[in-house]
């Protein structure tokens, strides 16, 4: 039952992270590679307070997303004006120095990460089993989602999708492409960052190694199998994607290559996807009713 | 108000490297006329469109739209003054519907705000739907409605032009700039294009536009403005233009 | 005074490497347009390639840089062949292609592995390493041949792209595929062939670089690819000089950091570096110009 739980976990906090990207990479065209460093951010943040300061539930979302924010300020605000290949690049490089924060400075606790965080307190009430932290994760997953949707079925989502067709034309009905970019960027990374606070509470851990570029990729690869602009498929995807690599454990595969396997599987499916079925498993902006 | 003028070109220059693209460029645009603006290809008219835009910086000189001076504005806010922009590739939004393609471009929406769209609500749905019907308003105006859901990718070239100036009218711009908008048309499109543009400047709009065809310019323009290799070498209405030499040599190169 | 020296050479040293790799990386970036960061998987496998053919096998050391190079031109144009052209020819943007690339070096990554496992391995060539110096400098001769590799090759591929027409039509694929076929070579065949010798001589700096450092492990390659990126941008998109530069940059960066700052900071460094270029001279150190920002 904990590993069903614990499972459950993990796909809900995946959905979260998927979601949040399609928006930025499948809607709006915005490749970034620096997702798992804000995932990260939220994270250190959440434990580093529960740590030293509080575990009030509330406050610590509060502060992941602060935190969310200002990573955007410092990532976004200058690579927004790149033309995509470079953008990701930029991302790239974001990624790897803030990852060097979390392996590097003594406050993070290095390369051995934290431990020890405690329990969040939600209105006094200290949330301890396994499967009220599943709800938890859950019922960000629920929220993130339904706030996409309402994204997707507003104006907002028809200038994403414009943005990610035309910049130029875009700019001549108008509307300040940066605006737009720099919004949904800021939205993706309060999510991501808020996913961090529920890792931390769910793990009492940090292992920094969660939070390097492979997990970035990792997030990119569940955005494309499920599908650029589907919301529906990034939930499928980070739920095949997590549950499919659990069935090795029943195939006797021996434990040594059972890592690698699943990151082999990993790349061949990004791969496949990219290569033959860009739209993924349920199609592009399939769920965006019109 | 006629007569008075709404674009002030004044002294534009733009170098790429060693090339002079516009060099010394200078005209007016007056309100309610349709001004074309001609010359052989690389003489700099899209480039001019480039500067007003505010797509390119200007080297040297001024660009005033109405009084206000918008030659260091970035293209959003030289749109939002009230310039609308067509392009000669199109640069239509692929794979949005052309309903979509032209509620993008009505301005003023709320719903376009992250806040307001996570916020959600009666005032947007309603918002919405005065959109769409103003879409398709349009759409039907220019006898493309039965095609409203279909991505804009999939119409056909005459189409995607006229969908193009559909989105270009949906802004509500006060200046038209439209870059060769008959290519690739044939004659009775042609036709259709010349009874909106005129009817457009009966309802206030100011056109300029930059055409190759010489039979449309003699036809429809106002005002006739000549580059050659970036800077202004006649203007004039059309009948002055057609008889002036100058032009006939470098440009027309027509004895006809 | 001399530890500044000595840092200084194992900058030159780094640049080297770094330079090694940005060669062959920025010559697939000029014909085809493409970030091959499965580059760092086929640098890894050729690694571990001639670790087979010498180590494994005993065959020497000839066979083992026969074997690195072998293995790398054909794995690094066979991902040409399956993954990119393919991708070229639907139309694809060389954006999806980039991601696509990550798979692929993710797969190799792995895979390499699974096979020799997740542990480094020690890789020598039997013998001893003879050390030199020169004045307060120290050296081995490993160190000096990856030097020496790095100048030659940095002014072979010049001349090439420069006076030979075989490299005059690659570079012109990268901006006009129509123009590189005046050579009388259709693109994809010179693509091909911008793909065999990048790809080899990654291979041989492999080797060359595993031999020096005395262990590989499955890591190696995804780790200098990421470097061979900033020195690409570092030195400057467009030209295969300018991102051997960018590569020598980087290496004589990192080494004289150590001066004052702790080594576990020469990545961030090195990054918030390509930032920096990416933002205020996106055409790089030593490139032609060619516009980053939109």
């Amino acid at each position: 039952m904990e590993y069903f739980v614990y499972i459950g976990t993990l796909v809900a906090i995946y959905t979260t992270l998927t979601i949040s990207l399609n928006l930025l990479v499948g809607y709006t065209g915005l490749i970034s590679v620096a997702q798992a460093a804000i995932y990260g951010v939220g994270a250190y943040v959440t434990a580093l307070v529960a740590l030293h300061l509080t575990s009030d539930l509330l406050a610590s979302f509060m502060l992941a997303s602060m935190s969310g924010v200002l990573v955007s300020l410092v990532v976004a605000l200058p690579s927004l004006r790149l033309k995509n290949e470079y953008f990701l690049i930029a991302t790239m490089g974001f990624q790897a120095i803030i990852f060097s924060l979390f392996m590097n400075l003594d406050i993070t606790g290095g390369a051995s990460g934290l431990y020890g965080i405690p329990h969040p307190v939600l209105f006094g009430h200290t949330i301890r089993s396994s499967f009220e932290k599943f709800l938890l994760a859950a019922a960000l997953a629920v929220v993130c989602y339904v706030l996409a949707l309402r994204i997707t079925h507003a104006p907002f989502g028809r200038l994403l999708r414009a943005v990610r067709e035309d910049q130029m034309a875009v700019a001549s009905l108008g509307k300040s492409v940066f605006q737009i970019k720099f919004s949904i960027f800021v939205f993706s990374a309060v999510f991501a960052a808020a996913a961090g606070t529920i890792y931390v509470y769910s793990l009492t851990a940090i292992d920094p190694v969660a939070f390097a570029l492979d997990e970035s990729i990792f997030i990119i690869t569940l955005v494309i199998v499920g599908g650029t602009g589907s919301l529906n498929g990034s939930v499928l995807a980070a739920a095949a994607l997590i549950v499919l690599p659990e069935a090795f454990k029943f195939l006797a595969i021996p434990e040594a290559i059972a890592p690698q396997l699943r990151q082999v599987l990993y790349g061949l499916l990004l791969v496949f996807f990219t290569r033959y079925r860009r739209e993924g498993l349920i199609g592009e902006y399939r769920d965006v009713l019109k | 108000m006629t007569g008075s003028t709404v674009l002030k070109v004044d002294a534009l220059s733009k170098s790429f490297g060693g090339l002079r693209a516009v060099s010394d460029l200078s005209f007016e645009v007056k309100a309610g006329t349709i001004t074309s603006l001609i010359g052989g290809n690389g003489a700099g008219k899209t480039t001019a469109f480039n500067l007003i835009t505010g797509n390119l910086a200007p080297d040297a000189g001024r660009i005033f739209f109405r009084d206000k001076r918008i030659d260091s504005l970035p293209p959003h806010k030289v749109a939002r003054a009230g310039i609308a922009r067509g392009f000669q590739e199109l640069r239509l939004f692929n794979r949005l519907s052309a309903r979509d393609n032209v509620e993008a471009a009505i301005p003023g929406q709320r719903g376009e705000s992250i806040i307001r769209s996570l916020l959600g609500g009666h005032t947007l749905r309603v918002e919405s739907k005065i959109a769409t019907a103003r879409s398709r308003a349009l759409l039907r105006d220019l006898t493309i409605e039965t095609q409203a859901e279909t991505p804009a990718e999939r119409l056909s070239y005459g189409q995607q032009k006229l969908l193009s100036l559909g989105r270009l009218l949906a802004g509500e711009g006060e200046l038209l700039l439209l870059d060769e908008p008959t290519s690739g048309l044939n004659p009775s499109m042609v036709e259709d294009f010349c009874l909106r543009m005129r009817a457009l400047t009966q309802d206030g709009k100011t056109i300029l536009l930059i055409e190759h065809n010489v039979g449309i310019v003699m036809r429809l323009s106002d005002w006739v403005v000549v580059m050659h290799q970036g800077t202004k070498i006649a203007e004039g209405r059309p009948a002055e233009i057609r008889n002036n030499v100058t032009v006939m040599h470098t440009y027309l190169g027509i004895t006809s | 005074m001399s530890i500044f020296a000595q840092f200084a050479f194992n900058g030159i040293v780094a640049g080297s490497v770094y330079a090694l790799i940005a060669l062959g990386f920025a010559l697939i970036f000029t014909a085809s347009r493409v970030f091959h960061f499965a580059h760092g998987g086929v640098y890894t496998l050729s690694a571990f390639a001639g670790y087979t053919a010498l180590v494994t096998f005993k065959l020497g050391i000839v066979a083992g840089f026969v074997a690195a190079i072998v293995i790398a031109a054909l794995i690094g144009v066979l991902i040409n062949i399956l993954l990119y052209e393919p991708m070229k020819a639907g139309g694809v943007s060389p954006f999806v292609a980039m991601i696509s690339s990550f798979g692929v070096l993710i797969i190799i990554t792995h895979v390499v592995a699974m096979i020799w496992g997740s542990n480094p391995v020690v890789l020598s060539r039997g013998g001893q390493t003879t050390v030199y110096h020169f004045g307060p400098i120290y050296t081995t001769d490993a160190q000096m041949l990856i030097i020496g590799l790095a100048a030659l090759l940095a002014i072979a591929l010049y001349v090439f792209f420069r006076h030979m027409r075989l490299g005059i039509a690659i570079r012109a694929l990268g901006n006009d595929s129509e123009l590189a076929e005046i050579v009388g070579m259709p693109a994809k065949r010179l693509r091909n062939i911008a793909f065999i010798v990048g790809s080899a001589l990654v291979g041989v700096s492999a080797l060359l670089i595993g031999l020096n450092v005395g262990i590989i492990d499955f890591n190696m390659g995804s780790d200098i690819v990421l470097m061979a990126t900033v020195a690409m941008i570092i030195g400057g998109l467009g030209n295969v000089g300018a991102a051997a530069g960018g590569g020598f940059v980087l290496g004589m960066i990192q080494n004289i950091a150590i001066w004052k700052i702790e080594s576990k900071w020469q990545m961030a460094l090195s990054f918030a570096i390509l930032i920096v270029v990416l933002l205020f001279r996106p055409s790089g150190l030593f490139g032609a110009k060619q516009a980053a920002s939109l």
